[in-house]
């Protein structure tokens, strides 16, 4: 190891020490279920809204955007656009009615007027295939960055990532989950700030001088697009605007905080800092062309998903290396512990739940079922994470957003704001938003040609969410109307 | 209640103008040369960026006086 992968592995042991700490502070209040899935719901607002950002900002949002720069040019803007755009949506719809109706999970507030048993078992299949999906996603970016950041082995990274996840969850809950995501936002924030400051420094803060610069590298290198029509980035816009709306381990955190208005407000506070941060890849992204791309095209070693920690060494030198490679790898050990809660919560709160009859299973038990879920996840998402290492992840981590958008997010809006909404009709469109959207994903060229070495793909686009949303919907509205239809109405006399 | 207006017209714009950038971005490419300005799609994607936070600050503004406001009719 060289000396900045001493540095890099000393600050991610840091970052470890501390989160070990909070999960060893916060156990002693994860003994009932409130504590253990909603924090005791006593979260300030700014502290959730931190969490919230932290969350979402996945090390997609910081390398894989910058990496979009980097390859396609401006395209790079469609990733830092949506990753802003579906906040709005979850703010203003769905925070205050989501804290005032849920518990644990954002299926309790379907419950609240469809038939639980179905609803659960839907809505924790889906939870499953979203944050399994978005695990083996983030497992196997972890172990492919560590190879090139800290110089260890694959398999190496893919246990520390699952054994430390399980930790936090098992021993800390909501509480530890909560603490780290705030300290990583933190840690991610201010490393992608510090990167900017130097990045415009360099160029005399002159922005425009910048962009001129990445722009000419554009028009010498690029060819390729991200997207082949418009019809796909359509379909790719959808997934950014309604999917975080059905992201479950996004709508859970809202049951953390004391009331309604401190729902909508700690969203208020994720959104402003989610687009600070894309604010911030947006100048980045374009450091990363001006400064790394060459006219030649010569690549990066570790390819375009290295551009941002390359950009950092090039601003910084080694101890910034080992600052964002430190950082980018703590940010996927905070995500992966979220998704698992949410994972967690899904097995115990919604499948084991929804399974038994209602009062057969005490919120203690739950808890404990909850704490062995999370084992069995961990384990899962390591062999997981191994089986999966020479997979192209890129598909794996956009289905959770179109899952998300297709099979939650219409079930969660029309219970929500349409009143003839039916259970049958409710299941019925999101069990075809959950099955389509994956199967389409499956079938696209990206993954059915690009992965599987298929000669066509049986889905001709790369995304399908205006196709799995608009089906879900229009199945649970139709089918609804058919049924509202048919029932007697009501004797007046 | 001005909240509720508010509550689906922000989102719906948010996301019309997002549909929107995604579609004209990926049907035409970005001019090579860099032209400062609202037609430029980075000026404009930074626009939107920023729009975004603003909309839901709006949001939660209007929602928290609706909120005091029903508050004071109450007996």
């Amino acid at each position: 190891m060289t000396s900045a992968h001493h540095t890099a592995v000393a600050v991610f042991l840091l970052f470890v020490a501390v989160t070990i700490i909070i999960t060893f502070w916060a156990s002693r209040r994860t003994l009932t279920a409130e504590g253990f899935y909603a924090a005791d719901r006593n979260v300030s607002a700014l502290q959730n809204g931190i969490a919230t950002a932290g969350d979402y900002l996945s090390a997609a949002s910081f390398l894989g955007t910058i990496a979009v720069f980097f390859s396609f040019g401006t395209d790079g803007l469609l990733y830092a656009l949506g990753a802003a755009a579906g906040w709005p949506l979850l703010t203003c719809l769905l925070s205050e009615k989501l804290r005032a109706l849920g518990r644990y999970s954002f299926s309790d507030v379907l419950c609240h007027r469809l038939t639980e048993r179905p609803i659960r078992i839907m809505t924790g299949v889906a939870t499953l295939c979203i944050c399994g999906t978005y695990l083996i996603a983030q497992m196997v970016a972890a172990g492919t960055l560590v190879q090139v950041l800290f110089g260890l082995q694959y398999s190496h990274a893919v246990l520390i990532v699952g054994a430390l996840m399980t930790s936090y969850v098992l021993f800390g809950g909501m509480v530890a989950t909560t603490w780290i995501q705030i300290i990583k936002a933190t840690m991610l924030l201010a490393g992608a700030a510090l990167m900017t400051a130097l990045l415009l420094h360099r160029f005399h803060w002159d922005v425009i001088e910048l962009f001129a610069q990445a722009h000419q590298a554009i028009g010498h290198t690029l060819t390729e697009r991200l997207l082949p029509d418009s019809f796909s980035a359509v379909c790719l816009a959808f997934a950014f605007c309604f999917g975080p709306a059905g992201m479950p381990h996004i709508l859970m955190r809202s049951f953390t905080v004391r009331s309604g208005a401190d729902a909508r407000l700690s969203l208020v506070y994720a959104t402003a800092l989610i687009a600070l941060f894309q604010l911030l890849v947006i100048v980045l992204g374009h450091g990363a062309l001006a400064l790394l791309k060459t006219s030649h095209g010569t690549p990066i070693v570790g390819g375009a998903n290295m551009a941002a920690v390359h950009l950092g060494e090039v601003l910084g030198g080694s101890l910034l290396f080992s600052i964002i490679a430190s950082v980018t790898f703590a940010t996927i050990l905070a995500v992966v512990s979220g998704l698992t809660l949410t994972a967690a919560t899904a097995v115990a709160h919604d499948l084991i739940r929804g399974t038994l009859r209602p009062g057969a299973l005490s919120e203690t038990t739950e808890v404990q079922i909850s704490k062995a879920s999370s084992i069995v996840i961990g384990f899962a998402a390591i062999g997981l994470g191994m089986l999966f290492q020479h997979q192209n992840i890129g598909f794996l981590a956009t289905l959770p957003l179109v899952i998300a958008a297709s099979a939650n997010f219409p079930v969660l809006i029309l219970a929500l704001y349409w009143k003839p909404l039916t259970t049958t009709a409710a299941l019925a469109g999101g069990w075809i938003g959950l099955i389509s959207s994956v199967v389409f994903v499956i079938g696209s060229p990206k993954v059915w040609v690009g992965t599987f070495g298929h000669a066509h793909a049986f889905f001709p686009y790369e995304y399908p969410t205006v196709i799995t949303m608009g089906a879900a919907l229009l199945t649970a509205v139709a089918i609804s109307s058919l049924q509202n239809s048919h029932r007697q109405p009501p004797t007046i006399y | 209640m001005r909240s509720r207006f508010f509550a689906w017209t922000i989102p719906a714009s948010i996301t019309v103008l997002t549909v929107a950038f995604f579609a004209r971005l990926t049907a035409h490419r970005a001019q090579e040369a860099w032209q400062p300005g609202l037609t430029d799609p980075t000026v404009l994607g930074m626009l939107l960026i920023a729009i975004v936070p603003a909309g839901a600050f709006l949001y939660h503004w209007v929602a928290t006086r609706d909120a005091s406001a029903s508050d004071d009719e109450k007996p």
